[in-house]
């Protein structure tokens, strides 16, 4: 334990480093390439995937 | 009066100046007793039986820078043998007694104004007495006579009942009842013939004692030589099995012993280094109890060494204990545990115990058979053992050692067997395995919480989103009427998210929101979805609910750009819905991670716990109190339960 301990903290302050010490729980993607830009040029998409549900 | 004839043979009888009121007739073994007025007869007394003393009436010596002269003895005897007490006279007239004990010497004075306690409160031994302030542990009760006498003494008495008790710091106590007397307390303590100033050349050289150095057993005629003639008082023949009687230095033939097939792995006569000590075994027991109908021997070596005296060598199954004696004052009982040394022993065994077989030379009149109750308190991997008879008791104090410290010790060629089971007094090998794992995981433990609060110091939390949002009644969920667009955001540097949706009117119902964040830049989509539901109701009389107003959800690192949000409501019916969401970037340490990190850490101490208390178990299923601590329980029918 006396090693094993100090490898998880120094494991633990790795991943926070990296950002990888969270759950994230996303999807990825990318619009279409047909997505449409509204006023002031945001765009404004009604289709494609509903975040998993 | 001091000068006079003896009432019995008319001889002169001169009482020397002193506490003496009694003084033996040397003429014919008359005890007389000084009166005011004349000398009293107290009848007669035996010959001196020769116990090959090295002291005598007359011998002067110095004790604590006192001047004494000895000037009486008398020859108790009780069920096990005959002893000399010497008198001692000193220069300040007070009286001293002298005795010898396994081969060495106690001096005890007049505790004159004691409160001694009556006979009655003092009924077994292991029982305790205060006397001046000091608490006492009588280690011996028994009946005793005078059967002989010679010179002066300060009383006489032939048939009395004593206490041999023990105190701390070695100090001891000596009381003698009498039919007529409440008792009369000796208070002394342990010491050498040299401590006692007596002229080396003044002294008897015990010729008979020393001849048994090249003693022959009287059945035969095999050689003993004895190592310890001073303190022995039974001989066991190594070659014919004959348990023979010392006495006066002298063998007797008191029965011939089965012999067993009994191999003692550590010789007769053997030296072995223990303490620092070379220790001579010169004598070999064994012994055994009946538990449920099982026997369970083990053997003993009795060690001897010329200025420690007696040690002990103790051998079940294959597990190696060293015994010194104790005093038993040293002991404090309290309940099932002793304190000794500042060390609570815990109660193990209390069994009948049986000595089955004995070779070599005993300080004490062992016979065949001989049985005792012997009791063992454990603090691994010491122990403490009281051995206990209905008129005396011996304590030792044992420490574990291994088969290779014995090997070691005593320089066997052959290694010893390893033993296959747990000791009383075995140290539990994951104690400190357990201790030390408890002990790292504490300090890492802290070393992560400061690392996550360092982390959480240096990390930054920003709000990019906090709205309220309405679904109008009469949209159904999903559809891209129900779709919010939220205002363009900017994300300066990368950053994990924290997206929260929450409700707070929401009734027996669910609502869920998917967070589309659309990076106005490079059109890459994330899209995080939440759902808070929240029931309740009355069910038996009894209010309950479930489930939250709210729920969060967090993404990975998010580059930074310029983002809207597409919020798309999902929910049961069209009723409308009104809902807040949150988004905050956030690179301060979440907790999950550190706690999945702690559980980890928690493996090695918890696993080394539970294999230390499964030791524990396996070690105390062999105990006769087998319950958990403080409480005990009585399997064995043998075993007579004081909770009664």
């Amino acid at each position: 334990m006396k090693y094993i301990g100090g490898i998880l903290v120094l494991a633990y302050a790795a991943l926070h480093a990296f950002g990888a010490d969270r759950f994230p729980d996303e999807e990825r993607g990318d619009l279409p390439a047909n997505v449409r830009r509204g006023p002031g040029g945001i765009m404004l998409w009604h289709d494609g995937f509903m975040g998993g549900k | 009066m001091r000068v006079g004839n003896c009432p019995s043979c008319r001889a002169p009888i001169d009482f020397a100046p002193g506490a003496g009121k009694v003084k033996v007739c040397e003429h014919c073994n008359t005890v007389v007793l000084r009166g005011e007025a004349n000398l009293e007869k107290l009848g007669k007394v035996a010959e001196l039986v020769d116990t090959d003393s090295p002291l005598k009436l007359g011998l002067s010596g110095l004790y604590s820078g006192n001047t004494f002269t000895i000037v009486g003895r008398v020859q108790k005897e009780n069920k096990t043998g005959t002893w000399d007490e010497w008198c001692l006279q000193f220069e300040d007239e007070r009286t001293a007694w002298l005795s010898e004990s396994e081969g060495a010497w106690n001096i005890m004075f007049l505790a004159t104004g004691a409160e001694v306690p009556a006979l009655s409160e003092t009924t077994v031994p292991l029982n305790t007495f205060m006397l001046r302030g000091t608490r006492f542990t009588i280690e011996e009760r028994n009946e005793g006579s005078t059967v002989s006498a010679e010179g002066q003494l300060p009383d006489f008495s032939r048939k009395y009942t004593y206490l041999e008790a023990t105190g701390p710091r070695g100090v001891f106590v000596s009381i003698e009842y009498t039919n007529n007397s409440d008792g009369e307390a000796w208070v002394g303590n342990s010491c050498t013939l040299k401590d006692l100033g007596f002229d080396p050349s003044e002294l008897q050289p015990a010729q008979k004692r020393q001849d048994l150095k090249q003693a022959r057993c009287t059945e035969c005629n095999g050689m003993l030589a004895l190592k310890a003639p001073d303190a022995t008082k039974r001989v066991g023949c190594p070659y014919c099995g004959a348990l023979l009687n010392v006495r006066g230095g002298q063998l007797e033939f008191l029965e011939l012993l089965e012999q067993g097939e009994f191999k003692p792995v550590l010789a007769l006569g053997t030296t072995g280094t223990i303490d620092k000590t070379k220790w001579t075994v010169i004598a070999y027991l064994r012994r055994s109890c009946d538990v449920d109908g099982t026997n369970y021997p083990w053997e003993e070596y009795l060690l001897w060494h010329q200025t420690r005296g007696f040690t002990w060598l103790m051998c079940s199954n294959n597990h190696w204990t060293w015994l010194q004696p104790i005093a038993a004052g040293e002991l404090e009982q309290n309940g099932r545990a002793i304190r000794y040394n500042n060390n609570t022993y815990r109660q193990f065994q209390y069994v009948y115990t049986r000595t089955d077989y004995v070779i070599g030379e005993c300080y004490w009149a062992v016979t065949k058979d001989e049985k005792a109750r012997a009791s063992e308190y454990v603090h691994p991997p010491f122990s403490v053992n009281i051995d206990e008879t209905d008129t005396e008791i011996t304590a030792t104090f044992g420490t574990m050692m291994s088969a290779t410290d014995i090997r070691k010790a005593f320089n066997l060629k052959t290694p010893l067997r390893e033993p296959g089971d747990i000791a009383p007094a075995q140290v539990n090998p994951w104690e400190e395995r357990a201790t030390e794992a408890w002990k790292w995981t504490g300090i890492w433990a802290l070393a992560l919480l400061a690392v996550v609060l360092l982390f959480w110091i240096v990390g930054s939390s920003d709000l990019y989103l906090q709205n309220a949002y309405t679904v109008p009644p009469g949209v159904a969920a999903g559809t891209p009427d129900s779709q919010i667009f939220t205002d363009p955001f900017v994300i300066k540097h990368k950053v994990p998210l924290e997206v929260t949706l929450t409700d707070e009117g929401l009734q027996n119902q669910w609502l869920g929101t998917s967070v589309d964040l659309v990076n106005q830049d490079t059109g890459e989509v994330i899209s995080v979805y939440n759902e808070a539901s929240y029931y309740s109701g009355v069910e038996g009389g009894e209010s309950w609910s479930e489930g939250s107003h709210s729920s969060s959800k967090q993404t990975a690192d998010i580059d930074p750009g310029t983002y809207v949000a597409r919020i798309t409501p999902q929910f049961e019916g069209q009723q409308p819905m009104q809902f807040a969401v949150k988004i905050q970037g956030d690179d301060r340490p979440g907790l999950m991670c550190p706690l999945v990190l702690l559980l980890m850490m928690l493996v090695v101490p918890v696993f080394s716990q539970m294999k230390k208390g499964s030791f524990e178990t396996r070690r105390w299923n062999e105990s006769v109190f087998q319950s958990y601590w403080g409480h005990a329980n009585f399997p064995y029918a043998k075993v007579e339960s004081d909770d009664e």
